[in-house]
């Protein structure tokens, strides 16, 4: 993801064109993260457009004293996790089946570094991602995957510190167990 | 040193692994490191996992294609919303001090209504006491 600063300034200042520009630049990581942690793309969808009408109003408040890709996963994952939630509430989860995770194509990369290779890797880990359970899916993606820190994770999931690390250790172990054949080769 | 011996340490020494990282280890899991080719496996498997996780960041899956222009239209109608919004709170805020304002000249205002009301009705009263009683007689 890459927004120019000029780009952020513009929106902070309340201009629409900026703000569509923004949009355009980032929808389909807000998208990616939002359907790691959801599970499925219809929920993706509505995590993704609630994200930018949540921007809308706090946009202002970023400092530049982070990335701003990670402050956007920040706002990003707590929209998703607020969606797990509800759902929950309400007893329903619903989960695309691990091996349709290789079905879904990702975005052409502008990035000659990303080869057909690690394309093919990403719709193993996505799909190894997919198949564990919700607590240790949704820690896997913010810090392993996005980089958010253990503070503001234990934060949002409203856990310890100390629990969100022994349940990201043994997502990582189920992780290992799973793609063994991959990562050996690898 | 025995097998059994063996096992126990590196079953110990892999529960340190998830933690990726090696400056996390204990002088004993990093001598056991040494000596133990298996464990060394192990923790290369870890590593590769930490990378490819991390790399996936970069993969954006494709987005539905109708998600874009549905994002642009939502937030435009949010925004159009919130203009409404401020602008009406702008104006009520206005409207609200002028109110005070208003009902404070009227207050002195409907104090001497209250007031001529008070003596017009106790005039009329009056009148019409007399008169009733006029009446009545
Ligand atoms: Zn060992």
């Amino acid at each position: 993801m890459d927004v120019p600063d000029s780009v952020i300034k513009a929106c902070q200042e309340g201009d629409q064109a900026a703000f569509e520009e923004l949009i355009r630049l980032t929808h389909a990581s807000v998208y990616s993260l939002s359907l790691r942690i959801v599970g499925n793309p219809e929920d993706a969808a509505e995590v993704t457009q609630d994200v930018f009408i949540k921007l809308l109003r706090v946009i202002k408040q970023f400092r530049g004293d982070a990335k701003f890709s990670t402050w956007l996963y920040r706002v990003t994952s707590n929209v998703a996790i607020t969606l797990l939630r509800r759902r929950s509430r309400r007893n329903v989860e619903v989960r695309m089946e691990p091996e349709d995770w290789s079905l879904l194509p990702a975005v052409e990369s502008s990035d000659p570094a990303v080869t057909a290779e690690q394309h093919s890797l990403r719709a193993r880990l996505d799909a190894a991602i997919a198949s564990l359970p919700e607590d240790h899916r949704t820690i896997v993606v913010m810090k392993d995957v996005y980089g958010l820190g253990f503070d503001e994770i234990a934060e949002q999931l409203k856990i310890q510190e100390g629990a969100a690390r022994v349940r990201l250790f043994r997502a990582r172990q189920k992780l290992r167990v799973l793609l063994r054949d991959e990562l050996a080769a690898g | 040193m025995s097998e059994k011996a063996e096992v126990m340490e590196c079953a110990h020494a892999r529960e340190h692994f998830p933690a990726f990282d090696q400056k996390e280890f204990s002088p004993q899991v990093l001598a056991h490191l040494e000596r133990c080719e298996d464990c060394r496996t192990q923790l290369a498997e870890y590593r590769v996992l930490q990378a490819g996780l991390a790399s996936l960041a970069d993969i954006d899956l494709q987005p539905p294609s109708w998600l874009l222009g549905t994002i642009t239209e939502r937030v435009a109608e949010a925004a159009r919303r919130r203009a409404v919004i401020e602008e009406t709170r702008k104006q009520l805020g206005r409207a609200t001090t002028v109110t005070t304002r208003q009902f404070g000249e009227h207050r002195v205002a409907a104090g001497s209504a209250l007031g001529l009301a008070v003596l017009a009705g106790a005039v009329l009263f009056g009148r019409s006491k007399r008169h009733g009683v006029k009446v009545a007689a």
